[in-house]
């Protein structure tokens, strides 16, 4: 069976309350063991006065037992009765009896119970063995454990005359005024102990509230950082000589580097972002430039020879070239900064498998390879987020690049698969690879390795597959060809059957 | 506590004597005087100002001899060894051959110089009569008592029992006040007292008397006497009974004989003491046994 989990308590509780119960329980312990100590000392002590009372009182009733004198004998016992207070220190006599060698009774301190000249009585069993015993003691002593009463002691002293045995003491004394005192005591050290467990409690109440603050300003800041904001540094007071300011230090040594970190971060965003920008201008600048330069030169001879048809056909129709080359640039660049709102439609990844004749349409005769490895067998019931055309664009996209960084021949391969919720494209090629710097720019518009290229492709690329939601990455080292892993999230059929047009390309 | 009850529990047992002053032995003879025991210790300033009383009066120092029982003393005073003593009446009627004492006064108790015996029990005692007191336990406080002892074994005597064998079992305390002591504490069933002390202790301890109530009281019998010894010097006699006889009549006599609760005291004749040598005579004879030997 397992045991139900206490609620998880702040330290702020724990360390008073475990302060608290230890303080509580030592005290408790140690006062009872004092107290223990203290009883069977006391205890020992009682039964010797006992013993020594029982001797004295014996010697001194001894003449008078010769002489019969049973009125003297009471008054000993009287005498000694009064005489023992419970408070004293002396064993507080609660019966005494002088007996006649026979168990006759002399003298009995309750004389209404046990009258003179009759044989003692005994209550029980217990106290006709203890009688038994007693008249047979040779000396004076306590009765044997296993005579005694609970809360009781016991002594007998024989008397005898020139060795004949004339007659006994018997003396009883009491616990239970020690016993009381114990009680009083027990209560005392309980008192004690409480007191010290309070007392000890708030103390640690106040020493957990120093230990535990710096902790609790320490989550509070690592929750901070966590949410990704970076709380205003916290130095400790005075420099850290425990723990607690120690890791107080080290996180305020964190978050400062980590402020300093991120505000780097955001320059170097900021200045990528306007290198970027620059690119792109100077690439649209460049584009727009090459064409202008010889349709410049074209107006120019049209101006000065006009007046011949001929030549004015041939570079009306120049310029004309010039003017749709910057058109069909502009126009493939405002078609694909106007369709940047998120693709809603759906179509099941089976389209994939029309682009391989495409692919290799497009390598014609070229002394490339194709290795074509699309597996569909697992999405019956899931699509892509996308448009075929958008898909065929990418993989066509992809394959123009690998053809055109293999004029030699090579190999291209193609995969896709499910990888979980994922749909995984893969495109390698055995081509020249890239080194890092042209990595880094490889989907900036404009940004061409090689000549006659828009450089327009891979970025448009990456721009349908951050549409749909997907991740597009590059491994490539010179020398050791290129390969691209695009990564494209799917979607459950039961999820786009409510009203979403599915494309069963 | 008060004092007077055991400073007359113990005179009413013995008694005081005193030599008169003549100027040729003045000084010369102390007067010593028995008591039985008491606890004359805390009593030291009653009987400071009863032997200044005394030795002013009688030009004798005074000495009061204690002793615990009646024997004791009688013993002092066949040796010369007192001069004179307060005694119960019964020693006194117990013959002496030859005669030693002589009577000298007997206090006077609520207008007479006598006194009974009482047989006290328990107060939540069931007994209604001695008869009911048979096979118990009996406190007598003296042997040489008339009242603490001669009168109930008479009494159980006459009423056809053996006083040897009437109670189950018989102790002496020596002291009347003891035996209501002793009584009041149910050591014994039954005790006999003399009148005079139950009522002191009624008056004066009343916590213990309470305890004890009288079943049965005797007649009157002459109260305890002081006597002298035939040898003191008739002038000391005479003057010490002069003495005691007008201490009636000043007013230090009168606080002394308050504090003893009695009237005072006077000459009497020994035949008062005759009931007693009479009721000694009838034991003796009905028990078949020689137990007091009367003059």
């Amino acid at each position: 069976m397992k045991l139900p989990r206490p609620p998880s308590l702040s330290l702020m509780t724990k360390v008073p309350l475990t302060v608290t119960v230890v303080v509580f329980a030592s005290a408790l312990l140690m006062g009872l063991v004092v107290i223990d100590r203290d009883w069977n000392r006391q205890k020992a002590t009682l039964e010797t006065q006992t013993l020594t009372l029982a001797r004295a009182t014996a010697a001194a009733g001894r003449m008078h037992i010769v002489n019969g004198d049973v009125w003297a004998l009471y008054r000993i016992l009287r005498q000694i009765r009064e005489r023992s207070p419970a408070d004293d220190g002396l064993a507080p006599v609660v019966e005494a009896a002088f007996l006649k060698a026979d168990g006759t009774v002399l003298a009995h301190s309750d004389p209404r119970n046990n009258p003179v000249g009759l044989r003692l009585k005994t209550a029980d069993r217990l106290g006709a063995a203890r009688l038994q015993y007693a008249l047979k003691a040779g000396s004076a002593q306590l009765l044997p454990d296993e005579l005694q009463s609970q809360g009781y002691i016991d002594a007998v002293a024989p008397i005898s005359v020139d060795g004949v045995p004339v007659g006994l003491l018997l003396l009883r004394g009491s616990t239970v005024g020690l016993a009381a005192q114990m009680k009083r005591d027990a209560a005392v050290v309980l008192t004690f102990a409480l007191g010290l467990a309070l007392v000890m409690s708030m103390f640690g109440a106040l020493i957990s509230r120093r230990m535990v603050r710096p902790l609790q300003e320490l989550a509070a800041g690592l929750d901070a950082v966590g949410r990704g904001e970076l709380p205003v540094s916290r130095r400790p007071r005075r420099p850290g000589r425990d723990e607690i300011e120690q890791l107080n230090r080290h996180f305020g040594n964190m978050v400062d580097e980590l402020a300093e970190k991120k505000n780097l971060e955001r320059e170097l965003a900021q200045s990528e972002r306007m290198a970027g920008l620059g690119r792109f201008a100077a690439g649209l600048a460049h584009e727009v430039n090459n064409p202008l330069a010889g349709m410049l030169n074209c107006v120019n001879i049209l101006s000065r020879r006009a007046d011949e048809p001929e030549l004015v056909r041939k570079y009306v129709s120049l310029l004309e070239t010039g003017l749709r080359n910057i058109s069909t640039t502009m126009q493939a660049l405002l078609g694909e900064l106007r369709g940047e709102k998120a693709v809603t439609t759906t179509c099941k990844a089976g389209c994939l498998q029309d682009i391989e004749a495409m692919v290799r349409s497009e390598i014609g005769d070229r002394p490339i390879v194709l290795e074509w490895n699309a597996d569909m067998s697992d999405f019956r019931d899931f699509a892509v987020r996308c448009t075929c055309p958008h898909i065929n664009q990418m993989v066509m996209n992809l394959a123009t690049n690998a053809i055109a960084v293999m004029p030699e021949g090579g190999k291209i391969t193609f995969s896709s698969r499910r990888t979980g919720d994922s749909l995984m494209i893969e495109m390698g090629d055995t081509g020249p690879g890239m080194d890092e710097a042209t990595m880094g720019k490889l989907f900036e518009p404009f940004y061409s390795s090689r000549p006659g290229g828009t450089g327009l492709g891979l970025w448009i690329t990456y721009r349908i597959v951050q549409r749909m939601g997907g991740s597009i990455r590059v491994y490539s080292k010179p020398g050791k060809g290129t390969r691209f892993v695009i990564t494209l999230p799917l979607v459950s059929a039961r999820d786009i059957e409510n009203g979403e047009n599915i494309h069963a390309a | 506590m008060d004092r007077r009850r055991f400073l007359v529990t113990s005179l009413a047992a013995t008694g005081s004597s005193v030599i008169p002053l003549s100027p040729a032995i003045a000084g010369s003879g102390e007067l010593r005087i028995g008591l039985t025991a008491v606890v004359v210790r805390e009593y030291a300033r009653f009987f400071r100002d009863f032997r200044r009383y005394l030795g002013l009066r009688t030009g004798r120092a005074v000495t009061f001899v204690q002793r615990r029982t009646y024997a004791d003393i009688m013993d002092l005073l066949s040796r010369r060894e007192l001069e004179a003593a307060w005694i119960c009446g019964y020693p006194y009627v117990q013959k002496r051959d030859p005669e030693y004492l002589s009577l000298l006064v007997a206090p006077i108790y609520r207008g007479a110089p006598l006194y009974r015996s009482y047989v006290i029990t328990p107060s939540d005692s069931p007994a209604r009569s001695i008869d009911d007191l048979r096979g118990r336990v009996f406190a007598y406080s003296d042997p040489d008592s008339n009242s603490g002892y001669l009168v109930p074994r008479a009494t159980v005597a006459e009423a056809g029992y053996d006083p040897e064998s009437f109670f189950r079992f018989t102790f002496f305390t020596y002291n009347h006040a003891e035996t209501v002591a002793a009584v009041a504490d149910r050591v014994a069933d039954g005790g006999a007292v003399d009148s005079y002390v139950y009522d002191l202790v009624t008056k004066y301890e009343t916590h213990l008397a309470r305890r004890t109530r009288v079943l049965a009281s005797s007649r009157t019998y002459g109260f305890p006497p002081i006597v002298v010894h035939n040898s003191l010097e008739p002038d000391v006699t005479e003057r010490l009974r002069a003495t005691l006889v007008g201490m009636s009549d000043d007013r230090e006599g009168k606080e002394l004989l308050g504090q003893l609760d009695l009237d005072g005291f006077k000459v009497v004749k020994p035949s008062l003491y005759d009931s007693i040598r009479d009721l000694a005579t009838r034991l003796a004879a009905r028990s078949g046994k020689r137990e007091v030997v009367t003059k």
